[in-house]
């Protein structure tokens, strides 16, 4: 489909304007996250915590890309990957993971 | 030509908007929402649209059980219903396409093609 230059400018305003919007929504999800991996951390056998972590690194996954944020939804999807087997080690670079990503939703204005 | 009509059932509300925004904006169709399975159902029986775009992962109704309901009702049989997804695993592919689908469609989308990847996949680009 055709995108001359005035509709591609008006998408890329609408979609920053999503982004902001959408932002405190975004960082609520990683705390959550941060925090749930943090518990799975320190108690692997915590079902619960794994299961929370695993049902907010997917929605990070599934959306920090459509913002320009590939590297984030990469991230993510590691992060969902590794917490997706009950059961399975929590992974020592897991902080250094979720850091990467704190740092890439704070910085995109 | 009549405008294209296609409902997004999604519980995520930047997915909703940012779907939105591109069907209408690049592909000037309508765009009907729903934020659970339950609603979308109700919605594709008034709406009557020409395709849906369903999320997989939701909380109560899930992707797979929205699809199998419409797939129930007379009035939203014939409705081509392409799946929304974050999951990349193979065996989650497998299982979606076994389900009768007209399409998957993976998360994250890029705003500027999603339209373009419907339309491929529904033969409305021909």
């Amino acid at each position: 489909m055709a995108l001359d230059d005035e509709k591609l400018a008006t998408i890329q305003i609408k979609l920053d304007a999503i982004w902001k919007a959408s932002k405190p929504a975004l960082l609520e999800r990683l705390a959550t996250l941060e925090s749930s991996c943090g518990e799975w951390l320190d108690h692997p056998e915590n079902e619960d915590a794994r299961q929370t972590a695993h049902d907010a690194a997917h929605k990070l996954a599934g959306v920090l890309g459509t913002f320009g944020l590939a590297r984030g939804s990469q991230i993510a999807s590691e992060i969902e990957r590794i917490v997706s087997t009950p059961g399975h080690e929590p992974l020592p670079q897991m902080p250094h993971l979720l850091a990467e990503l704190r740092e890439m939703i704070v910085v995109k204005q | 030509m009549k405008k294209r009509r296609i409902l997004i059932i999604d519980d995520e509300e930047d997915i909703r908007t940012v779907t939105a925004l591109t069907l209408e904006t690049v592909a000037e169709w309508d765009v009907v929402i729903a934020i659970n399975g339950k609603d979308g159902i109700q919605r594709a029986r008034q709406e009557q649209p020409d395709a849906i775009l369903l999320d997989v992962m939701m909380p109560e109704m899930d992707g797979p059980t929205t699809f199998r309901n419409l797939q129930a009702i007379a009035e939203t049989r014939h409705i081509p219903v392409l799946l929304l997804t974050a999951k990349v695993q193979a065996v989650d592919q497998q299982r979606f396409a076994d389900l009768g689908v007209a399409g998957v469609l993976f998360k994250p989308f890029d705003p500027l093609t999603l339209a373009d990847q419907i339309a491929g996949v529904l033969g409305w680009n021909e």
